[in-house]
């Protein structure tokens, strides 16, 4: 009796949850089709295609949508590489759990701040305000974020493997090309996708470092929402919380069946 | 596997591009309190440090700060708790097992979207208490988006953070085979509640505890959410320091610099605490 | 004595702590020499010194009349085998094995010919296409084995390979290790904290405490030394044939204490 109480409970709270998880997006969704939806009605009047077409028309939504993904995809593979190699030279340091605590810190510390500085340094040496500074402000966090993720990769297994590989012969670049990338790709691309989105969903650096003048689909979707246009705000967010949520359910499979993970089981 | 030269030199890059960035911070935001950047004409002054220490801007920002990310963190580790504790495995099971990533991927920036559509005056909450009949107009709907106490920050904090807590203390309870544990507890005669507090809390707690404070950081230097349903008065610091730096006249910000001097140092102390016994280990 | 491995001088300190004092070894070509010692006594360090996995503080290592402690790993014509057979995650058996040979450019079709030699010779037909995560710990161990074979190193060195294997697969692996060892000649070093395979497997050994190490050429002199464990051994084999009215041994005072 009491066991059939608690799964039915379980259960009860495991809906819910999905319910409360799937529920924003529903609100993007009504934000961004429905038509004529006036105070107190339940649900709008009639559907809109608007917002949708505006989309599909290559407006601003797009353009920045579209600057956004170069930006990301840059931030990723430049941190990510960085980071694969930081991360090793950082598990055979002596001191590597001192070390590995610095990669918290930039977490400590507002973004703003972080991008004010950035900024002034961009600014003296002639780089200011570009989507390239956005790019390298990003990049710095990007990358520490990037070497969290890391050093799990970096188990004791796995540098014994880098040994086990020199004593067949393999030169460092070979351990990294036939040992470590590939018994890593799970994780790498679980790094390249985080430090993606990571550089996808920045609002706060791109704001103080791009003064503006580099509209990512953050800053757009931020500056439609100030104006109080909630359907292009709507439709934007979609835009920006969308391909992530599908690429990282597709990708679990992915990681799930990295065969690091199987041998570690 | 030994280091090399190049190990050497990765590992100086790191040193640069994490603690580095922090120091900078520090220097570029200790420089222009002192009014040796930025402002209109660049000299040596402490007028800035003087007037954020004299009014009650900082402290107020900080302490409120400090009470969002607090009022935002507690409960929704404790609801996190409650909710692994009560579904168990069935979190595992589909649709909830994928389902609980997504939160992780929603920025700050959505959420509040999401917070002003369903908080606000004519957002869901208040239209369905219309139907309800409960009331008669949307400014009777309580001010939950852009009030003074941050209840609508809150909320969209903890909607943003419990989903993570929930996957990290599940993954936590597997990693730490507490189940295992809670077994042999019962055998050796420890009742339910026993368990609960003896084994599993304890155990949890231990490993959410700088999970906790990195997380608590970064909800007290919280940017977008604030800034978009925030009131303006009080401001939390990230806001409040932006404000004063990207002022529309700068004699202002020299004192944003000094709130962000402020800033670096308070947070690089917590981390500074947090990581010294993690290195001890 | 056709040279194989010869270690001189080998010292190796951990935070001021000596972990190697001095270690000399010597073991011509095609022999294998088994180093005895309990946990702890530096046996792990003095292997993963020769091969060249940590640097050490001073000594000399020569492979094959060559000198070669200033060499990288990989130049050393040493592998290193370790408790645990260490496969590529991602390669399956025939990739593990072939790894060695395809670093080095060796042509398809040899690569194909040896490894099916050596899937043969190591009891693993039908196992090319095999996922590492499904073999069971001897045939994972008998992988790593022939990985290394793969490549025929000049010296063979062997950390415990077999201690988490059950008693039977064991026993079985320590006779196949010997037999491929010796057929290609290989110069092999086997630490181990079990006296039995030291004596199963080892042509000379050595006993290691404390950082030092006392070689011994042959079984006899191994046997006659005071700490090797074989007196102890001896007469615990002897209580089992006169009964425990003997009243002597490890054996029995072992009994007395649980009775108390």
């Amino acid at each position: 009796m009491i066991r059939a109480t608690a799964s039915r409970r379980a259960a009860v709270i495991a809906w819910g949850l999905a319910v409360l998880i799937v529920l924003p997006y529903a609100v993007l969704a009504f934000g961004a089709f429905a038509q004529q939806w006036r105070y107190p009605a339940l649900l709008p009047a009639g559907w809109s295609m608007r917002a949708w077409t505006a989309l599909a028309g290559g407006g601003a939504l797009l353009d920045a949508a579209g600057r956004s993904a170069v930006i990301a995809l840059a931030v990723s593979l430049l941190s990510v590489t960085a980071a694969l190699i930081t991360s090793q030279a950082l598990a055979i340091a002596r001191h590597r759990e001192r070390m590995q605590a610095l990669a918290l810190l930039p977490f400590f510390v507002s973004p703003v701040v972080i991008g004010m500085s950035l900024q002034q340094l961009l600014l003296r040496s002639g780089l200011d305000h570009g989507a390239l500074g956005v790019l390298l402000a990003q990049s710095f966090i990007a990358y520490a974020y990037a070497v969290l993720l890391m050093n799990a990769l970096w188990s004791p297994t796995l540098l014994a493997m880098g040994d086990a590989a020199a004593g067949l012969g393999a030169s460092k670049l070979a351990i990294w090309r036939e040992v470590w990338l590939p018994a890593g790709a799970g994780v790498i691309a679980m790094a390249l996708f985080q430090t993606f989105s990571l550089s996808w969903f920045d609002y706060a650096l791109a704001r103080v470092i791009g003064g503006g003048r580099v509209v990512t689909l953050p800053i757009r979707v931020f500056e439609a929402l100030s104006a109080g246009d909630l359907r292009v705000a709507s439709a934007g967010s979609l835009l920006l919380v969308l391909p992530p949520a599908v690429a990282f359910l597709l990708a679990r499979r992915l990681v799930a069946a990295s065969p690091l993970l199987k041998v570690s089981q | 596997m030994l280091s090399s030269s190049t190990d050497r030199a990765a590992r100086l890059l790191f040193g640069v591009a994490t603690g580095g960035v922090v120091l900078l911070a520090l220097v570029v935001a200790a420089a222009g309190s002192v009014g040796i950047i930025g402002g209109i004409e660049p000299a040596f002054t402490t007028a800035h440090w003087l007037a954020v220490l004299s009014t009650p801007t900082l402290w107020l920002s900080l302490a409120y700060s400090a009470l969002i990310a607090m009022a935002s963190l507690l409960p929704s580790v404790l609801l996190a708790l409650l909710i692994v504790l009560a579904a168990g495995e069935r979190l595992r099971r589909a649709p909830l097992g994928a389902l609980l990533y997504l939160p992780l991927a929603f920025p700050g920036v959505v959420a509040a979207l999401v917070a002003v559509q369903v908080l606000g005056g004519a957002g869901w909450l208040s239209r369905i208490a219309h139907t309800a009949g409960v009331l008669a107009a949307p400014e009777e709907f309580p001010a939950l988006v852009q009030d003074r106490i941050g209840v609508g920050i809150v909320i969209t904090h903890m909607l943003m953070v419990t989903p993570f807590f929930v996957l990290l203390i599940d993954r936590l309870s597997t990693l730490e085979r507490l189940d295992a544990l809670a077994a042999l507890g019962r055998s050796l005669g420890a009742t339910s509640a026993q368990v609960l507090w003896t084994i599993r809390l304890p155990i949890l707690l231990r490993g959410l505890t700088p999970v906790c404070t990195v997380y608590g950081a970064a909800l007290l230097a919280s940017f977008e959410v604030p800034l978009l349903i925030g009131a303006q008065h009080p401001a939390m610091i990230a806001v409040e320091i932006d404000r004063h730096l990207h002022p529309l006249d700068l004699s202002t910000q020299g004192q944003g610099y000094a709130m962000a001097c402020v800033h670096v140092m308070l947070l690089t102390g917590i981390w500074w605490r947090m990581s010294r016994p993690a290195a001890r280990r | 004595m056709i040279a194989g491995l010869d270690v001189d001088g080998m010292s190796k300190r951990f935070d001021g702590r000596p972990v190697l004092d001095a270690v000399s070894l010597s073991v011509p070509r095609g022999e294998l020499m088994a180093v005895l010692g309990p946990s702890g006594c530096g046996k792990s360090t003095l292997l993963r010194g020769i091969a060249g996995l940590i640097a050490i503080d001073s000594g000399t290592v020569t492979v094959a009349g060559r000198r070669v402690d200033h060499l990288p790993v990989r130049e050393r014509g040493i592998v290193y085998l370790g408790q645990e057979p260490l496969l590529f995650p991602h390669l399956d058996v025939g990739g593990n094995l072939a790894f060695g040979l395809r670093l080095s450019r060796r042509p398809a079709q040899e690569i194909e010919d040896r490894v099916r030699q050596l899937v043969e010779e190591l009891g693993l037909p039908g196992m090319e296409r095999r996922n590492p995560a499904d073999l069971s710990g001897g045939e994972r161990q008998r992988v790593a084995f022939g990985r290394a074979l793969a490549i025929e190193p000049a010296v063979l060195l062997l950390d415990e390979p077999f201690s988490s294997l059950d008693a039977m697969t064991r026993s079985r692996m320590q006779g196949l290790f010997r037999r491929v060892a010796r057929r290609h000649a290989i110069t092999t070093v086997l630490v181990t904290h079990d006296l039995k395979e030291a004596l199963v497997m080892g042509d000379r050994f050595g006993l290691m405490q404390n950082g030092r190490l006392l070689s011994h050429p042959d079984r006899a002199a191994f046997a006659a030394a005071p700490g090797s464990g074989v007196a102890a051994e001896r007469a615990f084999w002897d209580l089992l044939d006169t009964g425990p009215s003997a009243q002597s041994g490890p054996a029995a005072r072992g009994h007395g204490d649980r009775d108390a």
